[in-house]
């Protein structure tokens, strides 16, 4: 084969599209990768120690004021500060899909070909593949959590017809 | 990095490269999926071990020589199936499509992947990542662990029996 054939040939090739996972495998892949990175954020090993460090300063912090409340009660003859209402059941919820700040990544995007809603009017299916994610902080715990939800859905897109 | 992308743009090309190993296209797509998990998992430990690989071009070779890996391992744990199963998935394996393809090239895409099942491995895996996986020579030597001349005389090679065979094929 010359230079010429060989280009021809490497042009033919590279035009080629190889089939690779399905949407399904990919959705289920990247769901794994996303809830092992959320998994891994929560306690990196020298977390631990800041936290735990941060958790005495905090606890610290508490005793000394509530120290002074004491004192300045007892002076004053007031109560100073009022009691922080509790965080009640219904105070607490998650994002919902499709709500602001969740970020929503095309898994795959499938073509399901053409199909006619009438006589006159074709239109090309494509199914898409989607994972909406978002992160959410529990009130009660100050934990973090990631909310990871595969969807998929259908979109018809009109075809002009001469 | 963006894994998301770093999947997205390579599967395919993966996927070709796993099926040389594999009885069938879904247990290709297993040991792609098993092993950008492996490569994801490892990469999780220590990111900043990565740092110098911190691109989609310098984790290739190592993405390749995984799914190899990953491929094999479960060639070797799959020989209890009995022989007559293996050849059953063989013989249903050389229908399924390597490639998509519409109408007007379905024809021409079997020729390519006939062709391309007929050339020797060593010469198939340089093709591949060099054509569809849009590698170097360098990056592929790298992920082969052979030199650079090899690479790229295997390429040419490749390239030459696969255009033979598909003119062979050619109607």
């Amino acid at each position: 084969m010359n230079n010429e054939e060989i280009e021809k040939l490497e042009k033919e090739l590279a035009g080629l599209k190889p089939r690779g996972l399905s949407a399904e495998r990919k959705t289920a892949l990247f769901s794994e990768i996303s809830q092992d990175q959320a998994a891994g954020k929560i306690i990196p090993f020298p977390s631990i120690i800041a936290l735990t460090a941060a958790a005495a300063a905090l606890v610290l912090a508490i005793l000394f004021a509530m120290n002074n409340r004491e004192a300045g009660a007892k002076t004053n003859g007031h109560e100073l500060a009022q009691k922080p209402e509790p965080v009640r059941e219904e105070t607490i919820s998650a994002p919902l899909p499709n709500a602001p700040g969740i970020d929503t990544i095309l898994v795959a995007n499938e073509d399901e070909g053409i199909m006619y809603l009438d006589e006159n009017t074709p239109v090309r299916r494509s199914r898409y593949h989607v994972l909406d994610r978002a992160q959410w902080t529990d009130p009660r715990s100050g934990k973090k959590h990631e909310l990871i939800r595969p969807r998929n859905g259908v979109v018809l897109t009109s075809l002009r017809v001469d | 990095m963006d894994w998301v992308e770093l999947i997205n743009k390579h599967e395919s090309a993966l996927v070709l490269y796993a099926r040389q190993w594999c009885a069938s296209h879904a247990d290709a797509e297993d040991a792609v999926q098993e092993a950008f998990l492996r490569v994801w998992k490892i990469y999780r430990k220590d990111p900043s071990k990565w740092a110098d690989k911190d691109n989609e071009k310098d984790m290739r070779p190592y993405l390749y020589r995984t799914v190899k890996s990953t491929a094999l391992d479960n060639i070797r744990s799959r020989k209890r199936r009995k022989v007559r199963e293996e050849k059953a998935a063989d013989s249903l394996y050389d229908e399924e499509p390597a490639f998509n393809a519409g109408l007007e090239d379905k024809e021409r895409s079997l020729m390519v992947q006939k062709a391309l099942n007929s050339i020797p491995e060593e010469q198939k895996e340089v093709l591949i990542m060099k054509i569809w996986g849009g590698m170097t020579f360098k990056a592929i030597s790298e992920a082969l662990g052979i030199s650079l001349n090899t690479a790229a005389s295997r390429y040419r090679y490749g390239l030459s029996a696969l255009g033979s065979l598909i003119d062979g094929e050619k109607p």
